[in-house]
């Protein structure tokens, strides 16, 4: 059973973000801020459903970021991929040192 | 940089999925998805800015989110979730 506050991504780390990508005189309706909860929640349950299907094909068990990467190559979200590979990256590195 | 979005959350929303539910998360799958997640409220947020600008508002609405999803086919997939006959001011 998954409890209803855990179905979306908080609304105050939402609207953080929102507000950081804005200049300050730019205001938020609350209906804009739950309006873009939603649809940030759908992003990750697209990805992980397009990385959850190749796993299963390829009858693997564990969803990996490669996976995720292949994913956002799939659906079209090529533009997010070079800081987020870079990212991917500096993660594998540090905990090769751990 | 700091991550804004809570990564424990982001693997009960993917566990979600049916399939993942039966599936194992390697730890840096909600890291990369924390990481995509900011782009695209960084992005939509703009977008939707923009157009409110263009209606001199400085206040963006709900009608300016689903303006910026009309507007990026990056962003189709979100069709479903805010419906394009909503009402645009």
């Amino acid at each position: 059973v998954i409890l209803e506050q855990d179905r979306f991504m908080p609304i105050a780390n939402i609207s953080r973000i929102m507000k950081a990508a804005l200049p300050p005189q730019a205001k938020l309706s609350k209906e804009s801020k739950e309006c873009v909860q939603e649809c940030v929640t759908e992003f990750l349950l697209f990805l992980t459903s397009e990385a959850s299907e190749k796993c299963n094909t390829e009858r693997r068990k564990t969803i990996t970021g490669d996976d995720l990467v292949f994913a956002m190559e799939q659906l079209g979200f090529d533009t997010y991929l070079p800081p987020i590979k870079a990212f991917q990256k500096r993660f594998k590195e540090a905990n090769k040192i751990d | 940089k700091k991550l804004e979005l809570p990564l424990a959350r982001i693997k009960k929303i993917m566990k979600i999925d049916e399939l993942a539910t039966n599936q194992m998360i390697s730890s840096e799958s909600p890291l990369i998805l924390a990481v995509a997640a900011e782009f695209l409220v960084e992005e939509m947020t703009l977008r939707a800015w923009i157009h409110a600008n263009q209606h001199r508002r400085k206040t963006i609405q709900k009608s300016d989110v689903a303006a910026s999803i009309a507007g990026c086919e990056m962003f189709d997939f979100l069709i479903d979730i805010v419906p394009r006959d909503e009402p645009v001011k």
